[in-house]
């Protein structure tokens, strides 16, 4: 379970991509299924290419593509293709390439690196000659993960809030007109410690934006992955247990932003 | 795309053939759409009984409904097939169209084929009315083999169900709304969008700048005609309430502003997009097609005051496009002569001239219509002329473009209606030739095409308000003040309007009118317009966005106890089934009943449509 930074793909002008590019708002936009996708690359011979540049350099170990009908291709920083992405997380590969993929979504830890842009090669789909396409694609770096802890049961709570308009017609039926769906996470931890705290002080004190990804993996993931805010108060002062040295226990709100 | 599988009981269809002057046979194959559609292609089962060559091509054509034969000029060609590929077995050959021709619901086509061949060559398997239950007909274009078609054993399936022949259209964007309507549950997007002005020209930037994730509320968007007098048209703005954490709709000289170097935030443009999207995969890629394929239900101004607080929200006021006209006085426009506006001086003429007003070189109105006089849709009027309509004219004194437009609206009895689009119409006040939408509501058999769609029926009666039965105009004769009026018989009689309502006169005051004959001109029109007394209605639906004013509208609605006579009891007479008649009472009961749409008013954070409609002879 990990709190990210903002993502740091949030504008088209940061793009340089040889297809597709009226779709690339869409891969910052967190409802998946807006997706980034070629026009004319319905070939396995031939090769998407997208680059992200950003205003300067920036600390990366956490990226995450969702939705995606990737086969083969290959994730790498500062325009060398050399440059894969070292992974940390147990999965099927170490580098961040891919040649026989049939996951469509994956969430890469990675050794951290410096960089001033990531690109993508993607070269062939996983239902072979299809469009290139990403429905999400989050670069980042950690800013908790508990301390390797994930919540009891009772203590993490996720849902999807429908923004949804309910029409009573003339006859008593009901009509649903649904505008978008947003996730909401209660999280609340018990013994926690200090240092981790302190990081959850900072995320809070910051008033900033982050990324929610609960159970992130390379194979089998959900895709659950979110930007959001804390919502409400800070309350990670309350002790445990009867002594100083038992942890913290507090708990937080995270509302999906626009 | 969707396919048609051709069948009798489904869809309309016979075939036809007949001998031509050029000894070969033509083949027809009729069809009824269902829906509004545009026509991909066509599949037929072909095959030749000998070698043959040359190319085979179908012509789609509007169908005489009787011999099923085309009628007038083909509509679209396909694509040529090469006869020589065919054997002696049975395939499906395709010939594509290029999905631009529409074809409208409940309308007969016909497929035809006139390629010439010569001996004992080109079967086709068709269809018949009188076929269904046998099978597929063939017939060969050969006539050596004999005129009557027979039947053949062939057996075809194609995506797994029987068919005669397949045709594959793609849903025109009304038929895609009325299905995305219906739907009970649907996805919905609203967004809003503005242009600047640059600071030094003034000319708006060429692209709109998205704003959607900053607004809070977005309050409702409002057309109607007829409000108070006749041809006034109103349209109401909205007022959007933003967040403004950043200080993105600060005044332009801040900073943090979005209209920080550009001009003034007043008169920049804004729209806004509500529409429902479908969602589904292609190839492995999400599609998320927007229906009705323009989402734009508003394009108007910012005009008002914007004031920031501690709140870190604003609103941002929003006027119709109208506004524009309202902004400018009369006198200050050029192009005027002694006939009055423009050339002529018909109404028709003013409005060109306001196309096509310059200052300085600059368009002065055209900006607002997507700089472009395509979206300028002037309909000619009458030969009625005003002379007096001139740029110095006392009358003229302080009154607005706006204000002039209305009043050759009134006199015309013309509509200046500027769409969701941002299209500004100058046209007559008659109602769509056909019926562009059907509405349902309680008590009604389930509407498998249109669905239900209406929530509540809010009022509905006629409106004695909008009933006139004399007309009186008031006109400048030689710069004088003058009059004409025109009205309805007076007689005391049970079937008399005048003595069953009361004298009603509806008074119109226009200077611009330089005749009597053209002030009595108008006077008639007016009292055929007014003198009729008719319902109207006031209904509530779910979303709807594509109807326009003035269009022509079904509804259907039965709020009486019993929709049948098949009840318990008569209590009229005790005929020989002793069943009740309808328990009709005060009900609303409304049977496919035409209706003209007079105002429109959708509300975008409760996603509900309101319209006002006039009713029409059935």
């Amino acid at each position: 379970m990990e709190f990210l930074s903002e993502n740091y793909v949030n504008t088209t002008t940061q793009f340089l991509v040889n297809d597709g590019t009226a779709t690339v708002s869409n891969i910052f936009n967190p409802n998946f299924r807006f997706q980034f996708a070629s026009a004319n690359f319905a070939n396995d011979l031939t090769t998407v290419t997208m680059r992200i540049n950003f205003d300067e350099t920036m600390t990366i170990d956490r990226i995450a593509i969702c939705e995606h009908n990737l086969k083969d291709f290959t994730l790498f920083y500062n325009g060398a293709t050399a440059n894969t992405f070292v992974l940390t997380n147990t999965g099927d590969t170490i580098a961040s390439s891919y040649s026989s993929n049939s996951a469509t979504a994956h969430f890469f830890r990675t050794t951290q690196i410096y960089a001033t842009s990531v690109s993508i090669d993607m070269k062939k789909t996983i239902t072979a000659n299809q469009n290139k396409a990403i429905g999400y694609l989050a670069i980042s770096k950690k800013r908790t993960d508990f301390n390797n802890r994930n919540p009891s049961a009772q203590g993490y709570q996720l849902k999807r809030n429908p923004m949804q308009i309910k029409h009573v017609m003339s006859n008593g039926g009901v009509r649903l007109q649904t505008l978008e769906d947003k996730y909401e996470s209660n999280i609340s931890f018990e013994y926690l410690t200090e240092a981790v705290k302190n990081e959850l002080k900072e995320i809070y004190d910051n008033h900033e934006e982050i990324i929610f990804c609960p159970f992130g993996t390379t194979t089998g993931w959900d895709s659950v992955i979110f930007p959001c805010v804390w919502s409400g108060d800070f309350n990670f002062f309350n002790y445990s247990d009867n002594a100083s040295d038992a942890g913290f226990s507090g708990s937080i709100n995270l509302l999906e932003t626009p | 795309m969707s396919t048609m599988y051709i069948r009798q009981e489904q869809y309309d269809s016979d075939y036809n053939f007949k001998s031509t002057a050029d000894g070969n046979y033509v083949f027809y194959q009729s069809f009824t759409p269902r829906s509004e559609v545009y026509l991909n292609s066509v599949s037929f089962l072909m095959k030749r009984s000998s070698a043959v060559t040359g190319n085979i091509s179908f012509t789609v054509h509007i169908s005489d409904t009787v011999n099923n034969d085309d009628q007038g000029a083909a509509l679209e060609t396909s694509s040529t097939y090469n006869a020589s590929n065919l054997t002696t077995s049975y395939q499906l050959v395709t010939f594509t169209f290029a999905g631009t021709t529409l074809l409208t619901k409940d309308s007969r086509y016909v497929f035809k084929c006139d390629n010439a061949h010569t001996a004992n060559d080109i079967i086709v398997a068709f269809s018949s009315q009188n076929d269904y239950a046998d099978g597929i007909l063939q017939y060969t274009l050969d006539p050596m083999s004999g005129y009557e078609p027979y039947y053949d054993s062939v057996t075809a399936t194609y995506n797994g169900a029987d068919f005669y022949f397949v045709v594959e259209f793609t849903g025109s964007d009304n038929t895609n709304a009325i299905k995305i309507i219906k739907r009970n549950h649907s996805n919905v997007f609203r967004k809003a969008y503005i242009k600047r002005r640059d600071a030094t020209t003034g000319q708006f930037e060429a692209s709109w700048v998205e704003i959607t994730k900053d607004v809070k509320k977005w309050g409702s968007v409002n057309v109607n005609t007829d409000v108070d007098r006749v041809g006034r048209i109103s349209f109401s703005g909205t007022n959007l309430v933003m967040q403004n954490i950043e200080g993105r709709y600060n005044p332009n000289s801040n900073t943090y502003s979005l209209w920080y170097g550009y001009s003034s935030q007043q008169r920049s443009l804004l729209k806004i997009e509500c529409a429902f999207y479908d969602q589904y995969q292609s190839s492995g890629v999400w599609v998320n097609e927007i229906i009705p394929a323009e989402p734009t239900i508003f394009v108007g101004i910012v005009s008002g005051a914007i004031r920031v607080s501690d709140e870190n929200e604003i609103t941002l006021p929003v006027k119709p496009l109208n506004q524009v006209f309202r902004d400018y006085l009369v006198t200050d426009l050029t192009g005027f002569t002694a006939a009055g506006p423009g050339t002529t001086g018909t109404a028709a003429n003013f409005i060109q001239m306001l196309r096509d007003q310059t200052v300085g070189g600059s368009y002065l109105f055209r900006p607002f219509f997507n700089d472009t006089t395509s979206y300028w849709q002037i309909t000619q009027t009458s030969s009625l002329t005003y002379p007096a309509l001139t740029g110095t004219a006392d009358n003229l004194r302080d009154m607005t473009v706006w204000d002039v437009i209305e009043k050759l609206a009134e006199a015309e009895n013309y509509l200046p209606y500027i769409t969701r689009t941002g299209v500004f119409k100058w046209i007559p006040k008659t109602e769509g030739s056909t019926i562009s939408y059907e509405f349902n509501g309680l008590g009604v058999v389930p509407n498998t095409e249109y669905g239900h769609t209406i929530k509540k029926i809010e009022a509905y009666g006629e409106k004695i308000s909008d009933y006139y039965n004399r007309v009186s105009v008031s006109y400048l004769s030689a710069g004088a003040s003058a009059y004409v009026a025109t009205q309805s018989t007076f007689a005391i009689s049970g079937s008399n309007d005048v003595w069953n309502l009361g004298r009603r006169s509806y008074f119109v005051d226009n200077d611009f009118i330089g005749s009597s004959s053209n002030a009595a001109s108008i006077a008639n029109t007016l009292l055929t317009e007014l003198s009729s007394l008719t319902p109207e209605i006031n209904f509530s639906t779910s979303l709807i966005t594509h109807i326009n004013l003035l269009d022509k509208v079904y509804i259907s609605y039965d709020a009486s106890d019993f929709t049948s006579i098949n009840g318990y009891w008569d209590a009229a007479d005790w005929d020989d089934f002793f069943t009740w008649d309808a328990g009709r009472g005060d009900a609303i009961v409304l049977t496919e009943q035409p209706f003209k749409i007079i105002s429109i008013n959708i509300n975008l954070d409760t996603l509900e449509t309101r319209f006002v409609a006039r009713q029409l002879d059935s």
